[in-house]
């Protein structure tokens, strides 16, 4: 009795597994982002290790390994300026990890958004040992905060030397030269981050956009539908090839695209949906776009592209009043073919 | 009621003169005694009507129903083509399924006016192609007075092909709806400046309280209705007397602030004013506008100096209805009429003048130049000199084989009303307005731009993200490392021997 009770505990356990492991097929995240700090500078409690320092150096106020314990205690406890005099003095009192005093320091400068501060402390890690990547990526994010792109460029390029292998930095480089209208470069970077990482469906999508804005749409079709193909989930993808297709007046396979688009995607896709209404008020169905684009205004109302694609589906129904009211409110929210248009149509 | 006796009795009559002239063909078909008899009943009564009373859509009624018993009739599809052409009400492309059962099943007998018509329904169907194929095969057999009716449909035709390879897609064309178009002709609409009021002229008797036979109610009223909504119209009224009368009342002009109107009645261009209690009394426009002939349409510019008027004034046309011009004088009357030339006037109809607001062109309506098959819509522009360009279609879809007529463009110049009978309206001509978008406006795509995959980031550590993410790759990591830890729990499980369950009872 007791084993048929176990075997079958064991049999309906089995089951929920694979009934959870599938349902969360839907659920995964299809982002690239850098996932949280999880690494902390010190175990257990971070007050009672802060009291274990500042113990110490009450008997010993030139304690620089305590100084130095204490600071990144203080970093993580959000006392930047404080964890700042404490690097300082640990440095004042030659602390043999110069280079991560300097990189920490910098940090904190980097986290107060004093990015001047934090460059200068980046820079001191880096003169003493200059293949201090997270160093060099700090740098280049803190020169990209204060918008010198082609000195983030430089530290990045930097980077790349000494991590050749590294699809991201070939990515973000890409990025960057995309931003600096350097399209040719930038579709180099991305082939780079491809030939790393053949498998990057990011790196595709990205430079699908390239091609796209180099007027290759075949190309550009080509990238989306590998993106795809990597990443079956790939929401931006789906998008993107949805606009080639509609570019080429294909609106069945345009609108299936961004269908697709807004059934993978976990919340409403807006571009999508905007992108859906387009379609249907092209292909003759302007109540039913009209619909759509109301349901992307409900949920992001400062999303500036709908309120012009709903004045343009108000002004195929020959509502021009709604019209121009949808325009005005695009030029509000700062896209500014919304006054364009409303100067043109609007009384 | 003696009028209904004389139509019935005529029905009668020439019901007998049918039969008389025609022999069934029937071979087709077995019907019974009493069936043919009624067959033929109905056929002579539809004859009556169409030939005799010029009445195709009542005629149909007849020839639908012998056409359930004689479906294979030559005669009887034939006749019912020919009235789904002539119809008032109907859509003339109906035509074609009986006019190819014409062609298809009786090649031996078929006639010119037979390929005429099938090319006729083909063009009204907007198949130039065919229509161009069956107008050839007319003109074969065609007596040479129609010759040149035919040549003229065959032009109609390679027009209306090189258009609509050309259409506009940034034209949106609105049929004003049931509330404002009815079964029967409704034309020549007028706006004021907000688009508030809309005046129009429609056939319909729906108003008439007069009860009138089958051949009055096509006498022209003017109606009136008000907006409700950007998409709505109340429901039309007709203006009260002396507006409408027992003749023809037909809008043609009204003034940007909608108080003064032109119109037209008995041949003439009359002119009345909005005041307290309503539009007054129309009065006839001077003798230098109105002659001995029909003066249809009007328009004046903003500068109310020069008024341009459509006449069969046939001592100045240079064929059926033309475009004049007459300028005001210095005393404030009107001046002798001015032909404007053969840039716009042609030897075929021009109809429905309008002006821009700037006075500087001309839309209006003719049968002639490029059109696509009966009015097109056109336009001309006038140089500083004062001369007219050469007329210039409006394309698709604006025009259609149909009668495309009275264009009135708003003064912002994106939006105009006019009538059309195309494919798809309500019955004769109906009101549509148009809106004429902007060509270079680009579509309102959204697209996510490229983002950086760490550089924007605002995380301490520098631990990367993966390159590449496979959903249903993680799924099978997931599922492979649950399985193991599974099969490591169950093997656990099963090495435990009854002696060391902890539920053990000694």
């Amino acid at each position: 009795m007791n084993l048929n009770k176990r075997s079958l505990l064991i049999q309906l356990s089995c089951f929920i597994f694979l009934f959870l492991s599938f349902f969360s097929f839907g659920q995964t995240d299809n982002h690239y982002t850098a996932p949280k700090n999880t690494v902390t500078f010190h175990s257990g409690d971070p007050l009672r290790a802060l009291y274990e320092c500042n113990s110490l150096l009450k008997k010993n106020a030139k304690n620089k390994d305590a100084l130095f314990r204490r600071a990144i205690i203080k970093t993580e406890l959000g006392a930047y300026h404080s964890a700042q005099n404490d690097f300082t003095q640990a440095l004042n009192f030659n602390h043999s990890n110069k280079v991560e005093i300097y990189y920490r320091r910098g940090i904190t400068y980097f986290l107060e958004n004093d990015f001047l501060n934090a460059i200068t402390d980046f820079d001191s890690a880096i003169s003493i040992q200059p293949n201090h990547v997270d160093a060099l990526w700090k740098k280049a994010q803190s020169y990209y905060h204060i918008g010198a792109r082609s000195l983030t460029l430089e530290s990045l390029d930097q980077i790349s030397i000494i991590q050749p292998n590294d699809p991201i930095i070939w990515h973000d480089m890409g990025t960057l030269y995309y931003k600096n209208k350097e399209l040719n470069k930038a579709k180099d970077c991305f082939t780079r981050a491809i030939i790393i990482d053949p498998k990057m469906s990011v790196s595709y999508n990205h430079r699908g956009i390239i091609f796209e804005n180099l007027k290759d749409a075949a190309k550009a079709f080509d990238d989306y539908n590998k993106a795809i193909f990597y990443d079956s989930c790939f929401v931006e993808a789906y998008n993107n090839r949805g606009l080639i297709y509609l570019q080429f007046e294909d609106y069945y396979e345009a609108e299936n695209d961004f269908t697709t688009a807004l059934n993978k995607d976990l919340h409403l896709n807006k571009e999508a949906l905007n992108n859906l209404a387009i379609t249907k008020y092209l292909t003759g169905r302007p109540k039913d776009g009209l619909e759509d684009i109301n349901n992307v205004i409900q949920h992001y109302p400062f999303f500036a592209m709908a309120y012009i694609t709903r004045g343009n589906i108000k002004e195929r129904l020959h509502d021009d009043a709604g019209a121009c009211s949808d325009w005005h409110k695009a030029a509000e929210l700062g896209l500014l073919t919304g006054l364009e248009y409303a100067q043109e149509t609007c009384q | 009621m003696k009028r209904l006796l004389i139509i019935l009795f005529s029905l009668f009559i020439g019901s007998n003169h049918i039969f008389a002239q025609e022999d069934p063909d029937t071979q087709n078909i077995t019907l019974s005694e009493d069936e043919f008899g009624f067959v033929w009943q109905l056929i002579g009564l539809g004859d009556s009507l169409f030939y005799n009373f010029e009445q195709p859509d009542e005629a149909l009624k007849y020839y639908e129903g012998a056409y359930d018993f004689l479906s294979d009739n030559y005669s009887l599809n034939k006749k019912i083509g020919d009235c789904y052409l002539k119809s008032v009400t109907e859509d003339k492309t109906l035509s074609l399924p009986y006019l190819k059962k014409v062609i298809q099943n009786h090649q031996d007998s078929l006639k010119s006016d037979d390929y005429y018509n099938m090319g006729s329904s083909f063009h009204f169907n907007e198949e130039f192609d065919s229509a161009i194929h069956y107008y050839e095969l007319s003109y074969i057999q065609a007596d040479t007075s129609f010759i040149s009716t035919i040549e003229k449909r065959i032009y109609e035709c390679i027009n209306g092909s090189k258009f609509y390879k050309n259409f506009n897609n940034h034209i949106i064309i609105k049929n004003l709806g049931p509330s404002v178009n009815s079964k029967y002709a409704d034309f020549c609409p007028l706006v004021d400046a907000v688009e508030n009021r809309l005046y129009f002229t429609s056939r319909r008797h729906e108003f008439r309280n007069d009860n009138p036979d089958i051949r009055d109610h096509l006498s022209e009223n003017i109606y009136y209705s008000q907006r409700k909504d950007f998409i709505n119209w109340n429901e039309p009224v007709p203006l009260p007397y002396p507006v409408n009368n027992d003749d023809h009342s037909a809008t043609v002009s009204i003034s940007m602030d909608g108080s003064e109107m032109i119109l037209y009645g008995n041949g003439d261009l009359l002119s009345s004013s909005m005041e307290s209690e309503g539009w007054n009394k129309p009065k006839k426009l001077s003798k230098n506008i109105n002659s001995i002939f029909v003066e249809t349409s009007a328009c004046i510019n903003t500068t109310m100096d020069t008024l341009y008027f459509v006449s069969n004034n046939e001592y100045l046309s240079l064929g059926g209805l033309d475009i004049f011009m007459s300028i005001k004088n210095a005393k404030g009357k009107w001046g002798k009429p001015i032909n404007i030339g053969p840039e716009i006037n042609t030897k075929y109809d021009e109809e429905g003048v309008a002006l821009s607001m700037d006075g500087n062109t001309l839309y209006f309506a003719s049968r002639g130049h490029d059109s696509m098959g009966g009015y097109d819509i056109f336009k001309s522009t006038k140089d500083f000199q004062g001369n007219w360009s050469k007329a210039e279609n409006l394309g698709i879809p604006i025009n259609s084989p149909f009668d495309d007529v009275y264009f009135m463009i708003r003064t912002n110049g994106r939006h105009a009303y006019y009538s059309s009978a195309r494919k798809g309206g309500y019955g004769e001509k109906d009101i549509y307005r148009i809106s004429i978008l902007d060509d270079e406006k680009p579509l309102s795509i959204a697209r996510r731009d490229i983002s950086y995959l760490y550089l924007d980031k605002d995380s301490v550590h520098l631990e990367r993200a993966k390159t590449h993410h496979d959903p249903l790759m993680d799924i099978k990591k997931n599922t492979l490392t649950a399985t193991t830890d599974l099969l490591k729990t169950l093997f656990f499980h099963a090495s435990l021997t009854t002696k060391d369950s902890v539920n053990q009872v000694e």
